[in-house]
């Protein structure tokens, strides 16, 4: 695993929220997308910044409470710790 | 079985659960070692519409650990992927089979191979080899050994390679054994808590006219040994090698509801594990074998302590009252076993001049002295009937391990560290009452038998 500045992970959990065909995992087996969280982040990703064509982000939200998340994309899983994202995560399922 | 159903969560994934693994110097090329890594338990041959294959979106390992330390130093791996080229047609095959290019065939599978030295960088050893069908029938796979052995591929390094299905070599009377440790050969000894008693009789090979996928790789010696140079002296540890395989898959897995098998990301995550037979089936228990799939050889002393008082052993007693009054009687920590499953064994154990040891890290690992040659004659009992070629110094395809290691379990090994202990009388009749006889094999790589055809072989 490794870790991930806040403003680098900002810009992916963007695309988390923004990218077509990006899914999220989050807890108690919720599936729905999370179309409400994208208007929580303005900033567009740059073309250079954008998933590749195929390439998938998923999202595991580990525990809400602590703000732990999981990514995984590629090959790799990052983990980041950021509360507040984790909250919006899990208000957008409500 | 040897690891066929081993632990309960693997059990539901059979086409990342290992089955069995073999590795030994190979008889018609003795500068050369072969392991097979054998994958799908209990293939019934009739499967069609949909044959048995590889997983696409599993990580197939085979690691060699040659300074002992558990860790792999060398890893080889095998990644497959399938195509369907007639789309319309709900056949496996619309023709007979006759060579790996066949239009007539629908359904096949490709992989590459990766050779993966600790530390150092990935070697693409060969991409897109075709894997053989399956074998269906007369009509659809006729000359189906003809078929399979056109895929033997002769890859980069003097390395041969083959991926696909064969025949189950590995023998063993499991509708018995679990039934409470009934081994009917003496079943009339068994103490059948209070119900009525079991007459002796001969056993039943649970995995007849089964078949596995085998993911075989042919190398030189020299590509897996210490410092890349060929042992030559039987005694010492550098010449012993440890082997395991591994099935991985991705840690992040998202079905998207349109078929198929949805999209996966993230890293590679273990979760099954193959080294010596038996050991997680037998010596570990049943809520840490997922657990042990897992994890390392270099972790397994986590695990010693079901090597160095197996349950099995103490099951016996209870099983077979009075039958081993030797082994109820013997308290002390399983050396013996500890030596052949963990660590390898030292050299003036067997013989001055034979040794498994690769160090003192406990590990389970496929042993396999390298500077042994392979036996002219081999007998399928191994080192303990006099054939230091065999099992468990590596393990051929003929080996009987589940006579080798239910003596061993028994105490017919203890000697060999503790001289003051007798073997009890009983283990000479400790046997599930299979012998592989009617197995049969090829000469050459891959040397696992050609596998059952659905059409030869029905429900009985």
């Amino acid at each position: 695993m490794e870790s991930v500045s806040r403003r680098k992970f900002f810009k992916q959990a963007g695309a988390v929220a923004t990218v077509a065909g990006t899914m999220a995992v989050v807890p108690l087996g919720l599936a729905s997308t999370i179309a409400g969280a994208a208007t929580t982040h303005d900033e567009a990703l740059t073309p250079k910044e954008q998933l590749r064509g195929n390439e998938d982000l998923v999202a595991h939200v580990k525990n809400a409470r602590t703000g732990e998340i999981a990514l995984f994309i590629g090959h790799r899983e990052i983990t980041i710790r950021d509360r507040k994202l984790a909250a919006q995560l899990v208000r957008a399922t409500r | 079985m040897s690891s066929h159903r081993e632990a309960p969560e693997i059990s539901k994934d059979p086409v990342a659960d290992s089955t069995d693994l073999y590795a030994f110097v190979s008889p018609d090329r003795s500068d050369t070692v072969t392991i097979i890594a054998n994958y799908i338990p209990l293939e019934g041959p009739a499967a069609g519409p949909n044959f048995y294959e590889f997983g696409d979106d599993v990580l197939y390992e085979i690691h060699v650990d040659n300074n002992g330390d558990g860790m792999a130093d060398l890893t080889y791996q095998f990644s497959f992927r399938s195509e369907t080229t007639i789309p319309s047609t709900f056949l496996y095959n619309v023709g007979p089979i006759e060579s790996l290019g066949s239009k007539y065939w629908n359904r096949r599978q490709l992989y590459s191979v990766t050779r993966v030295p600790r530390g150092g960088k990935a070697e693409v050893l060969a991409r897109d080899l075709p894997c053989p069908p399956c074998n269906i029938g007369p009509l659809s796979t006729p000359n189906y050994a003809g078929l399979a052995s056109s895929a033997v591929h002769g890859i980069a390094g003097g390395r041969r390679v083959f991926a696909g299905q064969r025949a189950d070599a590995f023998y063993v009377d499991l509708g018995a054994i679990f039934d409470l440790g009934d081994l009917r050969p003496i079943a009339n000894l068994h103490a059948t808590f209070g119900l009525p008693a079991l007459s002796a009789a001969p056993g039943v090979n649970t995995t007849q006219n089964l078949n596995v996928h085998s993911i075989a790789i042919q190398v030189p010696i020299t590509d897996i040994s210490l410092g890349g140079a060929k042992p030559t002296n039987t005694a010492a540890a550098q010449s012993s090698v440890g082997i395991w395989t591994t099935a991985s898959r991705r840690k992040a897995r998202v079905l998207t509801g349109t078929g198929g098998s949805g999209t996966e990301t993230g890293p590679y995550v273990q979760v099954s594990r193959l080294g010596n037979p038996l050991f997680n089936e037998v010596l570990v228990p049943l809520a840490q074998k997922d657990r042990w799939n897992a994890s390392i050889p270099a972790n397994d002393s986590a695990y010693a302590n079901g090597v160095a008082h197996p349950e099995l052993a103490s099951l016996l007693n209870v099983l077979y009252p009075g039958a081993f009054p030797n082994l109820a009687a013997y308290s002390k920590p399983r050396a013996d076993l500890e030596a052949i499953l963990l660590t390898g064994i030292p050299a003036g154990v067997v013989s001055s001049s034979f040794s498994t040891l690769t160090g003192t890290t406990q590990a389970d690992m496929l042993r396999l002295n390298l500077a042994i040659p392979p036996a002219t004659s081999p007998n399928p009992l191994g080192v303990v009937g006099g054939d230091i070629a065999g099992f468990p110094n590596g393990r051929r395809v003929m080996d009987d391990v589940v006579t080798i290691e239910l003596h061993a379990i028994a105490g017919a090994t203890i000697p060999l560290v503790d001289p003051t202990f007798t073997p009890d009388k009983a283990i000479a009749d400790v046997s599930d009452g299979l012998s592989g006889a009617g197995l049969t094999f090829l000469n050459a790589f891959p040397y696992l038998g050609t596998p059952y055809s659905g059409y030869a072989v029905g429900p009985e």
